[in-house]
């Protein structure tokens, strides 16, 4: 029998529409099956420890009782409010009574694959088994023939081919295999991953002699320890945070769905639901969006991501790293959904304390339980809180909120340091202790206060490291010594005792620096991308510093005016002159307590005493070389040497020196410039890579930097005769104060920084000697500046410090109840503080908010914000939202990198770009 | 004619020993100093250069034109330079004193240093302590 061509088409529609239906059935199966409730039965001898909806009260598993778990949606109907970091169980009690219970996800997670096995071995094993196939399937999408590099000393491997341990050095790199190629090696172990070496005697090609693996989830954990990077890293954990909650969520279904969470349960009464406090991340579909304040519409565009609050049961939307509320259109935003488009990324973190102060807004507030009260604080202000409630409950007596203790000593305020030290941060208690008397812990001191600050909002491994060594051996880095008050003390005496060695040094200036170089913290350092060390100590003291100590040393011995001869300085410069520290690039020999970093501490500051000493001299030079000028104002000069002392250390002496001269050479001389001479060019162009809020870098789809450009039009490679119109104007003009440098003159550097990369053009000397032409053609070689993220270092590290200084100032208040402590010198002024506060929302919040685009981001760094107007005429920047904006709150949170870009690139952008006025 | 010919040739005479001891620009001089061998002479040399340069970028910053690439040379060679001590035997070594140069420019990429650096660096290298 043969069929119509009408008939076959007739089957085929029905094969699909059949396959349609016996598709949706399965997947209906598969998701009904992920929140089935469970029935889990404690088969351990132990009870098994829960959290109640009751703050405080703990549930008690005892063995062989159950619970059931329930899926969220269920958990919602009888807990206010629901947490994607926790897994929730009904427990019915001896008396029948049901309640709801908890357990953050992760100890749900350890638990379940504990060796004990307290679930039972069925769940263990399917929970493993999923976990597995969840790595692997992301290793084989990110990972897989692709190359990663390993940070780790001593990280074991296991060579498939002999099946013998081997110990990988750190800057080993692997070339990872996909499962297809690994399930075609003999005796491949399901659990394993499998990787070649790269030989890095065969130009970086893998050995595929060699086979070494590692058990998956080992795997895990050594790049969620950052053992091992590489440029797809960040995805590759994004993508399992996601299908780690789908893991826990779905509660080790045997199916193990990695389909991504469907939106549900929200109270919107439209169709459109989200789940509140979840990032979303838009895929496709932007949807339109009107900002709150001041009524702007914008777009909720593709890579966007944002959470949903609710605010007096209104909700609203938020991006990312801002505060700004959006509502939306609930058809645009449905539409979204039901295509696919947003991609849930997980719980918010609301460590930021606005973020905080907003959601406590809008929490109802019956009573009920929340997700905080299953939480241990993890802000300072949450430190705080706790510390102020352990303080309000002594004696068992319940004193009101504001009634706080009215002396405000360290001793009574104990409960800020970290009393319990534990096994893995206690590594420089003991050393410690017998180095500060115990009167000396409890003296108070405000710059006590701004050590603490600083360790308390120390970024944890791999952003920081810290040296945990054994001797000479480093045993670990990722864990920050405990913050004791004796650990505060000693840190706290050290920095005082040494900068009161150097005569040009005051206290309170080298704090934010030691902020924004270590937070405090005594053994932290870095590494240089091929994984060797780099810099270390309380001041970062780099490698070649260390290279060059006895130069810098050399220096005091002819600069008797900078040392004070107190014991103390004396004894520490003798002990550093007759043993100095070792050029080896080993970090416990840089920071070893108390000898080896007190080293590193008195040749880090003896360095930034001589920074300061040197801009002293040039200051001095640059108003004799140009004497009808009065540059400095002389009420300043201390506070410039300072700024500009921490732009040496940040950028090097002699590139700052050789700046600031150019600065004022172009300021002075650029009106000379013959225009009709030399012709405008387009000699390049400075290129950023671009970072998230969160700093980790932006990747176009291909795998490569998304790059941000800002144009360099020039006659010369060096200077730019533009700048001296700004000259005289407002914003510069003599007597310059610290002000200007570090608004003027940092954009200055951020433009020109680069440029001292560009060489001569070469000399046409046709006599020349061959050996000399050949010299010179290597002199001349044009080096094409790279895109290095420290190019911009300069430009924007005097308002980082700012910023930093600001953030320590604010916490260091907080921390003691005292609002009048300060953290730096000279203290900010009120006017500076609030120039620096609006010009950081204004970035972030206006410029980045509305404009993605590359013209966009330059218009913007070139606009004033009290300046700035709308096509339509009216001010940019309500005076509302200038207020919202100059929020301390708002500003601490802004000390990134993108903004401070901002701010350094405006002030001098429109002498910088092709058409000078077009940005006015 | 014979008076101005006579004029001309005197003033020849009298100009030339200074454009002899007085190059135009430190660069040339370097070329120079790099033919020197003894390390005397070499030193002696360099601090010549140190205090010529500091002229030369008197001389650039005084006059009534705008040369940039100039300046940023002497500049840049007045930062080197400052490395050169006043006594020879307070010379430092070899690697001490390109630690102090990539120190100054806070970078261990020797590709990153400015013009001058490359071109002196041989001079410096002929008296440093090994």
């Amino acid at each position: 029998m043969t069929l119509k061509k009408s008939d076959k088409s007739i089957v085929k529609i029905q094969l699909v529409v059949s396959l349609f239906f016996l598709n949706l059935f399965l997947c209906d199966k598969v998701f009904a099956s992920a929140f089935t409730p469970r029935s889990l039965t404690n088969q351990s001898e132990d009870e098994i420890t829960f959290y109640t909806s009751d703050s405080g009260v703990k549930a008690h598993l005892r063995p062989g009782e159950s619970v059931e778990l329930i899926s969220q949606k269920d958990a919602s109907r009888h807990v206010n409010r629901i947490s994607n970091d926790y897994t929730y169980f009904e427990y019915q009690d001896s008396t029948g009574k049901k309640q709801i219970i908890s357990l953050p996800s992760h100890e749900f997670e350890k638990l379940l694959i504990k060796p004990s096995m307290p679930f039972g071995r069925d769940e263990r094993s399917n929970y493993i088994v999923g976990r597995l196939n969840d790595i692997r399937k992301r290793s084989d999408k990110y990972l897989a023939n692709r190359v990663i590099d390993n940070y780790q000393d001593g990280l074991n491997v296991l060579n498939a081919n002999s099946n013998e341990m081997l110990s990988l050095n750190s800057g080993s790199r692997l070339f990872v295999l996909s499962t297809k190629k690994a399930q075609s090696l003999p005796n491949y172990n399901y659990k394993h991953i499998y990787f070649y070496p790269i030989d890095p005697n065969k130009n970086g090609e893998a050995d595929s002699s060699k086979i070494y693996s590692m058990p998956l989830l080992n795997f895990e954990a050594q790049m969620a320890g950052g053992s091992f990077t590489n440029f797809l890293k960040n995805r590759w954990q994004e993508e399992g945070k996601i299908s780690g909650v789908i893991l826990v969520d779905s509660t080790f279904s045997s199916k193990y769905s990695t389909k991504k969470p469907k939106t549900k349960a929200s109270s919107s009464q439209n169709q459109a639901e989200l789940l509140i406090h979840q990032y979303y991340k838009v895929r496709s579909n932007p949807f339109p969006i009107i900002n709150r304040l001041n009524g702007r519409s914008s777009k909720m565009n593709i890579g966007d991501t944002f959470y949903v609050v609710y605010e007096n049961a209104t909700p609203y939307l938020v991006k990312k790293g801002s505060s700004v509320r959006y509502t939306f259109n609930d058809q645009s935003l449905q539409n979204a959904i039901n295509k696919n488009a947003l991609l849930n990324l997980g719980p918010v973190d609301f460590t930021p304390k606005v973020s905080k102060k907003i959601e406590k807004k809008a929490q109802p507030s019956n009573g009920s339980p929340s997700e905080e009260d299953f939480k241990t604080p993890a802000t300072l202000s949450g430190a705080i809180s706790a510390a102020n409630q352990s303080l309000n409950k002594v004696g068992g007596i319940n004193r009101p909120k504001d009634a706080r203790p009215c002396s405000r000593n360290l001793n009574e305020y104990k409960s800020i340091f970290d009393n319990s030290c534990h096994d893995k941060n206690d590594y420089l208690q003991k050393t410690i202790e017998g180095l500060v008397g115990e009167a000396e812990v409890y003296e108070e001191h405000d710059e006590k206060y701004c050590i603490l600050a600083g360790l308390k909002s120390t970024p944890s491994y791999p952003t920081f490291r810290f040296a945990n060594c054994n001797g000479n051996k480093l045993i670990s880095n990722r864990h920050q010594p405990c913050k004791s008050k004796e650990f505060v003390t000693f840190l706290y005496k050290e920095i005082k005792q040494t900068s009161e060695c150097f005569k040009n040094i005051n206290f309170k200036e080298v704090l934010p620096l030691m902020y924004t170089e270590s937070r405090f913290n005594p053994n932290a350092y870095n590494l240089n991308s091929n994984n060797t060390l780099n810099a270390s100590g309380l001041l970062q003291a780099t490698q070649v510093l260390i290279n060059s100590q006895n130069m810098t040393f050399s220096h005091f011995d002819s600069a008797s005016h900078l040392l004070k001869k107190t014991k103390y300085c004396r004894a520490s410069f003798e002990q550093i002159k007759n043993k100095k520290i070792p050029s080896n690039r080993n970090v416990c020999l840089r920071t070893d307590v108390p000898e080896q970093f007190r080293k590193n501490l008195v040749l880090a500051m003896a360095q930034y005493s001589r920074f300061k000493d040197m801009a002293r001299h040039k200051m001095e030079s640059i108003e004799a070389a140009y004497p009808d000028v009065d540059f400095f104002d002389e009420q300043s000069k201390d506070e410039i040497q300072t700024q500009l002392a921490r732009l040496m250390h940040n950028r090097g002496d002699s590139k700052i020196q050789t700046l600031l001269e150019m600065f004022f050479y172009d300021l002075l001389r650029g009106s000379e410039a013959k225009p009709n001479k030399t012709k405008d060019v387009a000699v390049g162009s400075k290129e950023l890579d671009v970072y998230d809020q969160d700093g980790n870098r932006v990747y176009n789809p291909d795998g490569s930097s998304v790059i941000r450009s800002f144009p360099i039009i020039r006659k010369h490679p060096h200077g730019n005769p533009n700048i001296w119109q700004a000259w005289g104007g407002d914003d510069l003009k003599a007597p310059i104060g610290h002000k200007e440098i570090k608004n003027m003159f940092s954009s200055y550097v951020f433009y020109e920084a680069k440029r001292t990369l560009i060489q001569l053009p070469k000399v046409n000397k046709p006599k020349m000697k061959v050996t000399q032409q050949i010299r010179r053609d290597n002199r001349l070689k044009y080096i094409e500046p790279s895109n290095s993220k420290l190019e911009d270092e300069g430009g924007t590290f005097l308002h980082k410090v700012t910023c930093h200084e600001r953030k320590m100032e604010l916490d260091a208040k907080e921390l003691s109840g005292n609002p009048n402590i300060t953290c730096g010198h000279p203290a900010p002024t009120k006017d500076e503080l609030d120039q620096l506060r609006l010009s950081i929302g204004w970035y972030k919040e206006v410029c980045i908010e509305d404009n993605k685009s590359e013209h966009s981001q330059r218009l913007c760094n070139a606009k004033d914000p009290l300046k700035a107007r709308t096509p339509a005429g009216s001010m940019r920047l309500s005076a509302q939202y200038a207020e919202e904006l100059s929020s301390n709150d708002q500003m601490v949170e802004l000390c990134n990198r993108d903004a401070l870009i901002g701010i350094a690139a405006r002030p001098l952008a429109k002498y910088y770009s092709k058409h000078p006025g077009k940005y006015q | 004619m014979s008076l101005l010919f006579k004029y001309t040739l005197i003033c020849i005479i009298l100009i030339s020993p200074a454009l002899g001891r007085e190059p135009d620009r430190p660069e040339l001089e370097i070329d120079r100093i790099y033919e020197l061998e003894d390390h005397k002479k070499i030193h002696k040399a360099l601090l010549k250069l140190k205090k010529y340069n500091q002229n030369y970028k008197r001389r650039i910053i005084k006059r009534n034109a705008y040369l940039p690439d100039k300046l940023f040379y002497a500049l840049s060679l007045e930062q080197l330079l400052q490395n050169i001590p006043s006594k020879l035997e307070d010379m430092p070594s070899c690697f001490e004193l390109k630690s102090s140069i990539l120190n100054s420019y806070k970078t261990e990429d020797w590709n990153k240093l400015p013009s001058p650096t490359q071109h002196i660096w041989p001079i410096f290298e002929k008296i440093c302590a090994k």
